[in-house]
């Protein structure tokens, strides 16, 4: 079954291959095979080419490992740790590895532009890729964190529609909190 | 879900795409506003939200979002998740009540922690409804007591004499305590920033904490004190809050009642500096220190004036 392939065409007609067990860390592809879709080209009119094999590479990395497969094998792991302590540590130990070596992934993965962002952060919402939703929308919000407005607007190339009036009343509503009643 | 599949041969490539260039032109603006709202502007914290409210008339719309706030304010603090402080959201139609709670805090002082924080931990949080405008209240002493008599709120504060003492004076503990009028409808911070004074009682050894705001009223000020009572527990490790409560005091260091206290709600704070709360104090010790010595003298002028006038009236026999 882990073998079955599963052709994607992007937005600008171009067609790539992924595995059914890769694809399935996508919820909308999910749905599509389960329905009963396989043997056709999965058309993405909301995915790029230049962006697909970005998704695809993440399924790629992510699509064994999750839902239930990772479950039983936790299971498995709670049982031997009662039964041979010694054998659960060296689990624990690789297990560790396994995350570092996840992040490092990550990071990697995560080294882009911010075009790039948006559009995986598009696709990953369009295909429901949780993981991938997670990673962008968390780089963009670590990207405005603990900025200052004019920081923000100079991070993301946003213009302000305000009036210099309206600049200026902001600026006076900001002092005005320090007042004392803050309704009025 | 119906398909379409159609019947072009698929060209197995992984990475021939990156020729082609479909540069769709998006900025962060140009998000759908559910994506950018649900998952970007929720991840934010109350601060960065407000900066950027400030981006644009977009982003200001966007940032408004009443949930955003509600979540920011219940997770820093629990206690406004309250039907009788959500009851007041419809205080403000276009600002969301959590945003005015929440800037309240930030602006007037490090944090709308709304009641005991030590060291960003939440010792206790809780909402107190009191009512001013009964006659019983108006001719007796103010007093809000947060605690009942016979409750004690943990806190994760080690009983070890002087460290501890320091540790509280120098910021370690803040307490926030918002006052909100519905009637009037607005709201107020009256502390936040540090203790004003500490002290041990001279027979139970609790330590008493005061934290003062000061506000102008006609005859002069009145201050809002706050005092947070810590003592050791049975077992003498840790120290727990015994009680905490709110009264007004005047200028001659008398309590004020609830009619007098409803009058200096019209009070204005005066226009201040961050976090000179201490200063202010100060100020205020002094000028009471210095009216209290005009009393004194006035006194004494009337005490000299009746022994000379006594004097004058045996001499005059």
């Amino acid at each position: 079954m882990s073998s079955t392939k599963i052709f994607l065409k992007s937005s600008d007609d171009k067609t790539f291959e992924i595995d059914e067990t890769a694809a399935r860390a996508s919820e909308t592809l999910k749905n599509i095979i389960d329905g009963g879709c396989l043997d056709g080209v999965i058309p993405l009119p909301n995915v790029s080419s230049n962006i697909l094999p970005k998704v695809i590479e993440y399924c790629k990395k992510h699509g064994g490992d999750n839902g239930s497969s990772k479950k039983i094998a936790n299971g498995g792991v709670d049982k031997d740790k009662e039964i041979l302590p010694d054998y659960d540590e060296e689990e624990d130990k690789r297990e560790k590895v396994r995350v570092d070596e996840l992040k490092k992934w990550e990071e990697e993965y995560m080294d882009f532009d911010q075009q790039v962002l948006y559009d995986l952060m598009l696709a990953a919402n369009y295909l429901h890729i949780k993981g991938l939703l997670d990673l962008t929308v968390e780089k963009a919000a670590s990207m405005i964190r603990g900025r200052t407005p004019d920081q923000i607007r100079e991070n993301f190339n946003i213009n302000s529609d305000f009036t210099p009036e309206e600049e200026e009343e902001m600026i006076l509503i900001e002092d005005e909190w320090d007042d004392e009643w803050a309704f009025d | 879900m119906t398909f379409i599949s159609t019947s072009t041969p698929p060209t197995a490539s992984n990475k021939g795409g990156a020729t082609s260039t479909s540069t769709s032109t998006t900025t962060l603006d140009a998000l759908p506003p559910d994506l950018l709202q649900s998952h970007i502007l929720s991840r934010l914290d109350g601060l960065t939200l407000i900066y950027t409210s400030c981006l644009s008339s977009q982003f200001r719309e966007f940032c408004m979002e009443e949930s955003l706030w509600r979540d920011i304010c219940f997770s820093t603090w629990p206690s406004t998740d309250n039907p009788r402080v959500r009851q007041l959201i419809s205080i403000s139609p276009t600002t969301p009540f959590f945003l005015l709670l929440y800037t309240l805090s930030l602006f007037s002082a490090d944090d709308l922690r709304r009641y005991i924080h030590y060291k960003d931990e939440l010792i206790f949080s809780k909402v107190q409804e009191t009512e001013i405008q009964s006659k019983w209240l108006c001719s007796s002493l103010f007093r809000v007591d947060l605690l009942d008599i016979k409750d004690v709120v943990p806190t994760p504060i080690r009983a070890s004499g002087e460290d501890m003492c320091q540790d509280i004076a120098n910021g370690g503990l803040t307490l926030s305590w918002i006052v909100i009028d519905p009637m009037g409808r607005r709201a107020a911070n009256l502390s936040s920033w540090r203790a004003v004074s500490m002290h041990r009682h001279w027979l139970s050894w609790d330590i008493q904490v005061r934290i003062v705001t000061i506000l102008a009223v006609d005859r002069g000020f009145v201050q809002f004190v706050m005092v947070v009572t810590y003592g050791a527990c049975e077992g003498g490790e840790m120290i727990q809050v015994r009680e905490t409560y709110l009264h007004v005091e005047d200028m001659e260091g008398m309590n004020l009642n609830g009619k007098e206290t409803r009058n200096s709600r019209e009070g204005k704070r005066r226009k201040k500096k961050r976090d000179d709360g201490k200063q202010r104090y100060k100020e205020y010790l002094k000028l009471k220190r210095e009216r209290k010595e005009r009393r004194l003298r006035r006194e004494r002028r009337l005490d000299t004036i009746c022994v000379v006038f006594g004097f004058s009236i045996i001499a005059a026999n």
